[in-house]
Order: C-alpha cells, then structure tokens, then sequence
C-alpha cells in the first residue's frame, strides 16, 4: 500500500465546548502537530465536524481564539463560534471526545511588530484579538499597549471580557442598549480617543474585525486620522488554501485578490467597502 | 506474493501514471497542492482555465453551498496566456506530474492562439478545450451546443496541438454522443465530461439571488449521478478515452467512474474538503483491484455494460 503524504489537515479532537448563552460557544481543541504549526494570530483554520456530507459540505472558514503548545506534539486550538446557518450550528453541537476536521493554519495574520495597538471588535470579530492580546504578551512584549474598543448589542453579547482584561491595558465596552459600558455603537468610544491622542504623534495602528458596517465606520474614522487601519474580512470560501478562487475580494490595485491567502488581514485603504457583498 | 498492478493510461501521446487527475479550476497551477497532496499520487493536473488575456472573473459572492455541493460562479479569472507561461509554467515543470492546459476562448481565433501558443510547448502535456463553462456570457459554452461548431473548431485547433487534446463537454444538452462523436471525428484524443450543471440559490433574507452573477454551475456529490449517465452513454460511442468529471468523492467513486467507461477521472470539489483525497482513492482503487484479481486498470473500464 501506499505512504500516505504528511496531510495538513488533521483531526482536530475537542477537548471542550463552553457554552456562552446568546453569544455562542467557545470550543477547545487539541491537535498532534509541532510548534512549526501553530498559528499566528490572525490566521484562520477550516473547520468541520467529521460527520459525513450530510451536516455540511463545506468546511467554515474560522479565526483562531488562541492556540499555544502543549507539549513538542500536541497544540491546543480554540475557537469561538455562534450560529449563523448550518454549518456553524454543526459545529456549535460538537461536544468532548468529537473530532473535527481541521487544515490550517491558513491566510495571512496580523503583524507582530507593532508598538502600540489599538483593536475594535465586535461579534466573533473579537477572536482574533482575543488571540492577538494572549500572544503579545506571551511573547513578553510588554511595552506593547493595547486598547480594546469592544461592542455589543448587549452585555451577554461580549463574552471573554474577564480573560480581556487580563491582557490589555484598557477595555471601552459599549453596548446598544447600555447594558454594559458606553451606550451606543463601538464607534462612540473610538471616536472621543481618536478626538484626545488621534493627532498627537503617539505610534498605534488600528486593527478591526467584526461586522462589515463596523469594520468600514472604523476605517473612515481612522482615514480621517491618518491613521493605518488593518481589518480582517469574512468571506464566503470553498477550499481555504488559495485555488477555487471563491473568496474574492476588490483590492483598489490588484483586481480581485483571495481573502484566504492574501488575505484575511489587509490594509482597510486599499478596499472598497461600497461593494454590495462586503 | 504482491501483484503488481497496471494502473498507467495512455490518452494520444500522452502516458499518465494513473487514471486519478484533478479538475480545472479546483487546483489552480498545480503548486498551490504541493505542500496538502503527494502529487505523485496522481496522474496529472487540469490547469485552470486560460485565456488570451487575462480576466478578472465575475464579482463576489461567488460561491454557495447547496446540498452535497456547492454553486460557483468564479467566471474563468485567470492570469492570462502571457503571465501563464512566464509566471506559472517554469513552477509546473518542476511538478511530478502532467499537466493539461485548460483553454477557453470567445472566437476560433482565440483557441486558435492559444492551441499555438501551447499546444507544442515544454511542460505541457496536453491541451483540455473548455466548450463549457456556465458561468461567462461566452465561456466557449456556445462552442459547445451545436455538433457541427464543435467539430469545426476542434478540427481548426488539432493541427496546432502536438501533445494529447482533451475537448471538455456541457453536460446542457440533450443528448452527449453527437457531441462525443464530433469531437473524436474532428480528432480529439479524449473528451472529457461533465462540466458543471447551471444552477443557482436564492437568499430569503435579502430575496435576492445568492450569488453575485445571479447562476453559477452545480458540483460536488449532487451531480454524481448524473455524471455518471453522462459517462455510461458517451461509453456507448467513444472511440478514445473518456474522461470521467462529476462528484467524485472516494474511491468507490473512482472505481464506479472507471465501470461506467471513464479511463481517466478528475477529482475536483472533492480537493476543497479534503486536497489529500486523491491519495486515499489511489488506495482504494489499488486495493479494490486486488481484491478482483485486476492486475490493469484498463480492464475495469466500461465493465458495467458487460461483455
């Protein structure tokens, strides 16, 4: 018989899945991969339960939430997930001892070398922060500040908030219906910062995930600083890899790139968030 | 005691190691899998499809999925002839593997150009025409409906094509085997089929077509049925290999692909769920053919209509 190749892909086996009321679940997993494997924040796996066809065709494009080493073969992998259609919902139902089928880590990640970070999510947009946070400071960056500006519709829609705190140096939480911080759009609270230190000659970039309405209201505000603004995009993808070219995104100089490989994090200016499917 | 199995298929001049390739337009050039699949567990690969220019394909969403498939309508973006031989070919001739160069065009004059162009050229082993892609107003679908411009145009581009030609069909149509015959009367070495089958979705919340260029083509498991009628009667009136497209997921598919009268399958959508699949069909074909005492692939093709 034949050698089967060293397959990318592997068996992501859950180790738990926490569940987060309204605002989804988070899933832990455990891989046996190396070091060399694990993902940088930012990057995205392709995730489906290993049920056959029936649940779902596809696997779901999915950020990381964190990943860190267990031991020389093992990586723990989590997830934070909420409903959105069935393949999300295949993936809320999975329980311990399940296995999922997981390739990455995928696409390109949020740089490591910044000074200071401002981060605004909202959603499951807040995954890759969540990561980005944990792995400055694991890396003992220590003078890197982070400000989180992390929004809701209400107070159960941001989860993870004590584990945040733990990380970052200031949170401005809002919600729409004032049920935790500020009332009102993430927006409010990054324009008054924007208004105090946005001009000033302080070096932060702003980074944003989450839904596509904030994503560009962020981007303006940041254009309207002068200030670099990466954001991370969700869309609609077959393979995760780079070759059914489904995942297409305007870039203003390229034509049409692939959010799995040039993407998902790329520079807000250099899209167009008019188009109808963003 | 090991029996040593046959599993090489001859399709013109070209030999492939096995019958396993994969798709157009699901492999992109071919490096994209390097590092996911053992391309040397494959027979060869279907470039994605090339025109004389390049083209920026059709706007977003582009696919959708649907039940045991999906919809796409990536509508041919390319690199173009030029940037395909200059950026991708030096890449793809250090593959293990044949590539076939997937070609369409809008006019004769394009296949004409790009039969030239590749149809004699280092590093590609064969030329596959795309007379049926759903999914641009003049994807070389129109090429593809009428028997008589299918054997006009395959007849002007074979004189330019040195290596093995592949004619990929609709699966639109009523009835394949004029089409399988006019293609082999023109002097294709193989005809390839099926393409996608049109189709689209609608999104109930914004009571809107899903997709971006409103229809797309219908792949994955949905369309292995039907693939593989399509197969069973081209069987019926080939003279040359057929290739088998269409749903192919495992093995067992393969080997019901091979029964049916295909001698060289594709494995396309499959690649998106899992790009290590074909390894795991060569297995199973491997191990299916010792179980029946088969030692050569070709003797499993078309076995389904019996003696």
């Amino acid at each position: 018989m034949l050698e089967l190749p060293q397959m990318e892909y592997d068996l992501a086996t859950v180790v738990s899945n926490e569940d987060l009321g309204r605002a989804g679940c988070r899933i832990r997993t455990q891989i046996k991969a190396r070091a060399s494997r694990l993902p940088n924040p930012g990057q995205f796996a392709m995730l489906r339960p290993e049920a056959g066809i029936e649940a779902m065709y596809l696997s779901r494009p999915i950020s990381y939430l964190d990943a860190q080493i267990v031991d020389s073969e093992t990586l723990e992998l989590s997830f934070y997930i909420k409903v959105y259609g069935p393949g999300s919902a295949a993936l809320v139902n999975c329980r311990p001892g399940d296995r999922l089928i997981h390739l990455g880590p995928l696409g390109s990640g949020f740089p490591m070398d910044q000074e200071n970070v401002w981060l605004v999510g909202g959603g499951v947009g807040i995954a890759p922060f969540y990561h980005l946070a944990h792995e400055i400071r694991r890396t003992a960056n220590s003078s890197v500040a982070i400000q989180l500006f992390y929004g809701g519709r209400s107070a159960t829609d941001l989860p993870f908030l004590d584990d945040l705190n733990a990380v970052v140096d200031h949170i401005h939480t809002s919600t729409e219906d004032g049920t935790h911080g500020s009332d009102g759009l993430v927006t409010e609270p990054l324009k008054d910062q924007l208004k105090v230190h946005g001009s000033n000659g302080r070096e932060f970039q702003i980074y944003t995930c989450g839904p596509t309405p904030m994503m560009k209201a962020v981007a303006l505000l940041a254009q309207s600083h002068n200030r670099e603004c990466l954001v991370s995009l969700e869309t609609r993808m077959a393979c995760g890899y780079g070759v059914c070219l489904g995942c297409a995104i305007h870039h203003k100089d390229l034509g049409y790139i692939r959010g799995c490989v040039e993407g998902p994090v790329l520079n807000a200016s250099k899209l167009d968030f008019s188009e109808r499917w963003l | 005691m090991t029996m040593e199995h046959d599993l090489s298929v001859r399709v013109g001049n070209l030999v492939l190691r096995n019958p396993i390739t994969l798709a157009s337009g699901t492999c992109g050039y071919g490096m994209e899998l390097a590092e996911l699949l053992d391309l040397h567990h494959v027979g060869g690969f279907f470039t994605k499809g090339i025109s004389v220019k390049p083209r920026l394909g059709n706007p977003p969403p582009r696919i959708v999925e649907t039940p045991s498939g999906m919809i796409n309508s990536i509508g041919l973006q390319n690199v173009g002839l030029q940037a395909f031989i200059q950026e991708k070919l030096p890449d793809i001739r250090k593959l293990p593997l044949a590539c076939i160069a997937n070609v369409y065009g809008n006019t004769f004059d394009d296949y004409v150009e790009l039969a030239e162009a590749l149809g004699d050229l280092d590093g590609v082993d064969g030329i596959e025409l795309n007379l049926s892609c759903p999914n641009v107003k003049q994807g070389g679908v129109e090429f593809g409906q009428d028997p008589d411009i299918l054997k006009k145009l395959v007849a002007t581009v074979r004189p330019h094509v040195r290596s093995a030609l592949f004619v990929k069909l609709s699966p639109n149509v009523a009835d394949v085997r004029p089409f399988v015959a006019a293609g082999e009367q023109a002097g294709a070495d193989s005809i390839s089929l099926i393409n996608t089958l049109r189709a689209m979705e609608i999104d109930i919340k914004k009571q809107r077509p899903t997709l971006g260029n409103i229809s797309g083509g219908l792949s994955g498991p949905a369309i292995r049925p039907i693939a593989l009628y399509q197969i069973y009667r081209a069987y019926q009136v080939a003279k040359q290999p057929v290739v088998g497209i269409g749903g192919i997921e495992s093995w067992d598919d393969v080997v019901r692909f091979l029964l049916a009268g295909a001698a060289v399958v594709q494995v396309g959508t499959a690649l998106f769920r899992n790009p290590a699949s074909p390894s795991l069909m060569l297995n199973g074909l491997i191990e299916y053919m010792h179980e029946n005492n088969i030692d050569t692939v070709s003797k499993l093709v078309g076995r389904a209509h019996g003696e």
